[in-house]
């Protein structure tokens, strides 16, 4: 039986070591081993991941990148959440990238470009790591109510005001201001808002993956050398327990990421199993987050939420990053609308897991009826 | 020891939709004939003999038993796929389900050629039920510890002792009985433990019900009053009882019946007009995330690996899940003096949810499993 997954080409070996060479670049950069502000743009670590071809990882390949799917962008984010990494990779590959290769303009072999969303009539965006970007790709709404245009633009950084802000964990999430008239885009698809929203809430769960198996690293490393009661945390069941329970979560985090990777990787994002999925991951990603930053900090104690120690980098970055696109209710309430109608129609289950509802009766009512047993 | 649980999945966690459609189809059928309707915990509580003989007939009963024992020969991840959907259903499969889940394999991995012979061809046909004699009256958690004891005879072994919380006894064929077999050595406290395989109906097995909560008779204290077993109905080898029992947990544990059991009344909440209370797109969103890593452990153990500590995860979850979802759609619907479908599976749910963290391996237990694999104990 072999490891190889047909549409991604690359087995789980071949991940491990790409997975391996991400974390010994992004390592350098992380809390525990730089002194920098969560807010400073670690250039050196941008500069290796560069060198090393991950910051073209999926512009097409006839528009001179690597070509590669989300399949290997998965495994970027999740090494960028496992250092708290202060480079925006998702911004500049995954979605501005995108944004110009849906729009056929080129990307710029260098620099850093973050993407901005201007509903109509709108002239501000919130757009991470928009201060240290030379370029802002914008998506904009040039129609009218009733007709959506969107289009993309390409900005010079210096052309845009930036107003510098932070989520939870002192993360740039700054605000484009536009001063002046867009430049004339190129039209894209009605269907790229919705895609871009998708995609960008999926780099944050994968993100969340990483940070998430960091933050369990950081408990069982602790929970083993800090002795009370003459023995080790770990020998107390309590303690074993709140640490089970977190590594639970944290295998939730992961099965639903990749989950939606593979999803969208096998039916594309425009598909309804994509936007479930996607959307299945934001919300239970963020609620498992909840009982995991609780007990990585119970276990640790005192020392674990001082500045020094480098736990608050991963578990402040689980709820910023849960909460990034809105608030998780949001995500819920969609889903449970979904859900309703799903129900109503082909049935809760087929939806789910797919596959045909052939029986109409069954379709219509998968329930108990009156005096049910 | 590692800090990664689950196995990679290799596909997106759907499996084959056409035989997804064609178990619904027969679904249909079956409840169009009204030979079931749905209801919670069915693979627990849905003991229906008629619609065991069905599925075996669609040949949905021994997926994984090879054919040269009458079995399909068909894979872990559409035995997977089949089992969801029947309890995504409600469907009644209890009556096969220790037969089918439990007892086969067990069979398959330790049964001698005539064991094997005799008994798995007929479990697939749906014929052979089966209950599993291990918990006791002082051993619940602490398998080790059962009392039941075995003493040698002629030409095979005489067994003394109560099991308790056997469920199914008193409507299954056979059951294995875990018993000691050599005097209890503190220091290799699972050493000594023996597997016999026990008729139901033998001389000095006596069957008592314990009904629970709901007034469900499933439990059963079965007692064993020099109950003869020939030396060709031991399972595996005499002194090998705890490897056994403990090899297949990997199995019982990670399946869908560890999340499933209250979907039906999940599926009947989201199905009311004007449900989009938020908390209920929560819990759609981790049943996806339950069901995603329970299919991958079904492509784990298809491919012969070792999945304990990521069943134990599953369990852990899954379990837990399915009594939140009792709580969530109380607290949506709260109680209804005349009852109509939604209020009635609530109290079914309600009155059988404590035993989901508690049967099969407690939380506590599977804790202890997770902790281990971390390498905190």
């Amino acid at each position: 039986m072999t490891d190889d997954h047909p549409s991604t080409g690359v087995d789980a070996l071949e991940q491990r070591e790409i997975r391996a060479v991400l974390d010994k670049i992004l390592a350098a950069g992380a809390p525990e081993a730089a002194g920098q502000a969560d807010d400073e743009f670690d250039s050196a670590g941008w500069r290796q991941l560069s060198d090393a071809g991950f910051t073209g990882l999926t512009c097409p390949a006839e528009l001179g990148g690597a070509g590669a799917s989300w399949y290997l962008a998965a495994l970027v984010l999740k090494s960028a959440g496992a250092h708290a990494a202060r480079v925006p990779y998702a911004q500049h590959d995954l979605i501005a990238g995108r944004l110009l290769d849906t729009a056929g303009l080129a990307r710029a072999a260098d620099g850093v470009r973050v993407a901005a969303v201007f509903d109509r009539d709108s002239r501000q965006s919130t757009a991470t790591w928009a201060r240290h970007a030379t370029e802002i790709v914008a998506l904009y709404d040039a129609g009218t109510p009733a007709q959506p245009a969107w289009r993309v633009a390409r900005l010079p950084a210096a052309s845009v005001e930036i107003r510098a802000g932070s989520n939870l964990a002192g993360e740039p999430h700054d605000t484009v201001v536009l001063n002046g008239p867009l430049p004339q885009g190129v039209p894209v698809g009605v269907q790229v808002p919705e895609q871009l929203r998708l995609q960008a809430a999926l780099a944050s769960v994968l993100q969340m993956a990483g940070a998430a198996e960091r933050a369990l690293e950081l408990t069982v490393e602790h929970a083993g050398v800090r002795h009370q009661f003459g023995r080790a945390l770990a020998k107390f069941q309590a303690v074993q327990h709140l640490i089970a329970d977190s590594a639970a979560e944290v295998s939730l985090i992961q099965a639903l990421a990749d989950a939606a990777v593979r999803v969208v990787g096998e039916f594309g994002w425009d598909h309804p199993k994509a936007t479930f999925a996607v959307s299945a991951a934001v919300s239970g990603a963020g609620h498992a987050a909840a009982p995991l930053v609780r007990n990585a900090h119970q276990v640790l104690g005192a020392i674990g939420y001082t500045r020094e120690h480098p736990l608050h980098h991963y578990t402040n970055r689980l709820l910023a990053w849960r909460s990034a696109h809105g608030p998780l209710q949001r995500w819920d309430a969609a889903v449970a609308r979904d859900a309703a109608a799903a129900a109503a129609a082909d049935g809760l289950w087929a939806w789910l897991v797919g596959g045909q509802q052939p029986d109409e009766a069954f379709r219509r009512s998968n329930q108990g009826g009156n005096g049910v047993r | 020891m590692s800090l990664e649980l689950m196995p990679i999945p290799r596909s997106s966690p759907y499996g084959d939709e056409s035989l997804r459609a064609e178990v619904r189809e027969f679904l249909g059928e079956q409840r169009a004939a009204g030979v079931y309707t749905p209801q919670v915990d069915s693979w627990s509580g849905g003991w229906n003999e008629r619609f065991s003989r069905a599925l075996a007939d669609r040949g949905w009963i021994g997926l994984t038993v090879p054919t040269e024992y009458g079995g399909h020969g068909r894979t872990f991840v559409e035995r997977f796929v089949i089992t969801e959907e029947l309890l995504a259903a409600g469907a009644p499969v209890s009556a096969h389900w220790v037969a089918d889940r439990q007892a086969a394999p067990s069979l398959l991995r330790y049964g001698t050629e005539p064991q094997k012979q005799h008994y798995l061809p007929r479990i697939v046909r749906g014929e052979l039920f089966w209950a599993i004699g291990m918990s006791e009256p002082n051993s619940g958690s602490d398998l080790a510890s059962v009392q039941t004891r075995a003493s040698r005879v002629d030409g095979g072994w005489r067994i003394d002792g109560t099991k308790l919380w056997t469920s199914g006894a008193h409507h299954a064929h056979y059951f294995f009985v875990l018993a000691r077999s050599a005097p209890l050595d503190t220091a290799h406290r699972h050493a000594g433990l023996s597997q016999f395989i026990v008729p139901l109906d033998a001389p000095g097995v006596t069957i008592s019900p314990i009904p629970d909560m709901s007034g469900r008779r499933h439990f059963n204290e079965v007692h064993l009053d020099s109950v003869f077993v020939p030396d060709d109905q031991v399972l595996g080898a005499i002194g090998a009882g705890w490897e056994q029992v403990t090899s297949e947990l990997g199995y019982e544990r990670s399946g869908p019946e560890r999340f499933l059991s209250t979907f039906v009344l999940l599926n009947e909440a989201i199905g009311q007009p004007g449900a989009d209370d938020s908390r209920l797109g929560a819990a759609v969103a981790r049943l996806f995330a339950l069901h995603s890593m329970s299919f991958s452990v079904a492509e784990a153990l298809e491919r012969k690996e070792d999945a304990g500590a990521a069943a134990a995860v599953v369990k852990l979850l899954g379990t837990r899940f399915e009594g939140d979802i009792v709580d969530l759609v109380d607290e949506i619907a709260g109680d209804a003096t005349t009852p109509d479908a939604l209020h009635t599976l609530l109290r079914d749910a309600a009155k059988v949810r404590p035993g989901f963290t508690i049967r099969g391996g407690t939380t506590e237990i599977l804790r202890g499993v997770i902790s281990r694999e971390l390498g905190l104990r």
